[in-house]
């Protein structure tokens, strides 16, 4: 089975707390 | 309360301890159970935990399926439910080009589904226009894609 990344949960994050801080 | 259990979000967040993250959310969802980032927040942390079925559900439960498109597509590629999750995105009628995020998700999601023809033109576009510290990453992913052709 050839490899194979998963490369879309790098966009897994957190949303911006910049107005909650 | 909520500015103090954010900076804690916020801390725990970059040191990836998803596990504190979440109960400083929760500590904001018990005095603000309707804030939408908290919301977003939570789902965040429950998917970096690998808790992707509660993370789907929560995401049903509030309501958050038309905000948060790509956190429920990625839950259900996840949870192997690749159909579901190619139709969470064609379904939100979004404008194309999809955003960077869809469209690496919407690529994988062609993958195990075995279209690989559909999946090498995805990756073809993507390796065009982007330049990041993954594309090594993704060549060998074409490679994958290729290989199935070959
Ligand atoms: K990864």
């Amino acid at each position: 089975k050839p490899l194979f990344f998963d490369l879309a949960m790098n966009y897994v994050e957190l949303p911006s707390l910049e107005d909650k801080l | 309360l909520i500015k103090a259990a954010y900076a804690d979000v916020h801390k725990f967040g970059q040191n990836q301890e998803f596990d504190k993250a979440v109960k400083a959310v929760n500590r904001i969802l018990g005095v603000a159970p309707d804030d939408q980032t908290a919301l977003h927040c939570k789902v965040v942390c429950l998917m970096q935990l690998s808790k992707f079925d509660e993370a789907h559900k929560f995401i049903e439960k509030n309501r958050l399926s038309t905000s948060l498109i790509f956190e429920k597509s990625y839950c259900e590629y996840r949870l192997n439910k690749q159909l579901q999750a190619l139709k969470t995105i064609d379904d939100a009628g979004l404008p194309q080009p999809l955003p960077p995020k869809l469209k690496e998700l919407r690529t994988q999601i062609l993958y195990r589904l075995e279209r690989y023809d559909d999946c090498l033109d995805a990756y073809k576009d993507i390796i065009k226009n982007t330049s990041d510290e993954y594309e090594d990453e993704r060549r060998t992913n074409l490679s994958a894609v290729a290989a199935n052709l070959a």
